[in-house]
């Protein structure tokens, strides 16, 4: 069967994951200010409203920024169980041509990983990328997989 | 701090979108991309959120002329993939700011402006390169300008 070609694939093992279900989404704005001014990059981000107004919104930062972006979530007026941690997660991404040019590829990639017993916590996917958050333990696995479920060009992965 | 954080907007219309609520299982959201693939309907937008309770939520966006037969799609798997509802969310765009270069503060600046006006914000998401939102189609119009007027591109 042939496979599909992407232009490369993209990983990161040193993630931590952080989810909140916000009622009242006013704060985040201060909360990604404060995350700025303390230099931390975001990751990986999806979000999206319930139909009651209710947010959640899950972000990933390096691993090394955790304890500081805890911190900074800790002065948010949360409720009890809004927040949620995963402290050692990963990230695999593929980015190839235009997804509508070759229907199918996050199928692909979805049952490749899943059919080898591959827990996916997140995913994004947009126009041409799409990115898979999984556990870091497994982050080399998951490229094994793609290296051969996908056409990979050399030194791209 | 709102100038030039990003150099572009881009927009795309033309889409609707689905809410499936509450998947328990990763396999689970392989069959709904599995049975979207075997009809050849392109997935404009793919964003699956954990929950705390260990369930997903996906959003995800076809194109306007795939709306019909992915809606009987979902209804027909919605028992088999154990999704709590499926929602048609209606006629969306997306528009897409970039680049993000993973700066916090641009994320927090879109809910903010579109909470402002009280556009509702469907669903977003980060790529490579750009953070994309997910709005109602008749609001994208006004949703750019705000954005292009917040982050100094107009």
């Amino acid at each position: 069967m042939e496979r599909f070609q992407v232009f490369d694939v993209l990983h990161h093992e040193y993630l931590s994951l952080v989810s909140l279900t916000l009622a009242q989404p006013d704060a985040l704005q201060e909360l990604f200010e404060q995350l700025e001014e303390k230099e931390i990059k975001i990751k990986f981000l999806v979000a999206h409203h319930e139909n009651d107004g209710v947010l959640h919104i899950t972000f990933c930062v390096e691993r090394s920024s955790l304890k500081t972006t805890h911190n900074t979530l800790l002065d948010l007026p949360l409720q009890e169980d809004a927040l949620d941690i995963h402290t050692e997660v990963g990230m695999v991404a593929i980015h190839g041509p235009h997804f509508a040019e070759q229907h199918g590829i996050i199928d692909v990639m979805h049952n490749a990983l899943s059919s080898e017993g591959l827990q996916v916590l997140a995913i994004s996917t947009t126009v041409s990328t799409s990115y898979f958050i999984i556990p870091a333990s497994e982050v080399v696995r998951a490229l094994e997989i793609l290296r051969e479920a996908f056409e990979i060009p050399q030194g791209k992965i | 701090m709102g100038n030039r954080l990003i150099s572009g907007i881009l927009q795309r219309a033309d889409l609707n979108a689905f809410n499936l609520a509450s998947i328990v299982e990763t396999r689970d959201v392989g069959t709904v991309l599995q049975r979207l693939a075997e009809q050849r309907i392109n997935i404009e937008f793919v964003n699956q959120t954990p929950r705390k309770n260990g369930y997903s939520d996906v959003i995800l966006c076809v194109d306007k002329k795939d709306v019909q037969s992915t809606h009987a799609l979902l209804e027909e798997i919605k028992t088999t993939i154990c999704a709590r509802e499926v929602s048609p969310l209606g006629g969306v765009g997306i528009l897409s700011l970039f680049p993000h270069r993973e700066h916090a503060v641009i994320s927090g600046m879109i809910m903010q402006t579109l909470s402002d006006a009280h556009i509702p914000l469907f669903a977003m998401a980060s790529s490579l390169s750009a953070i994309s939102c997910v709005i109602q189609e008749e609001q994208i119009l006004e949703a750019l300008s705000l954005l292009s007027r917040k982050f100094g591109l107009s």
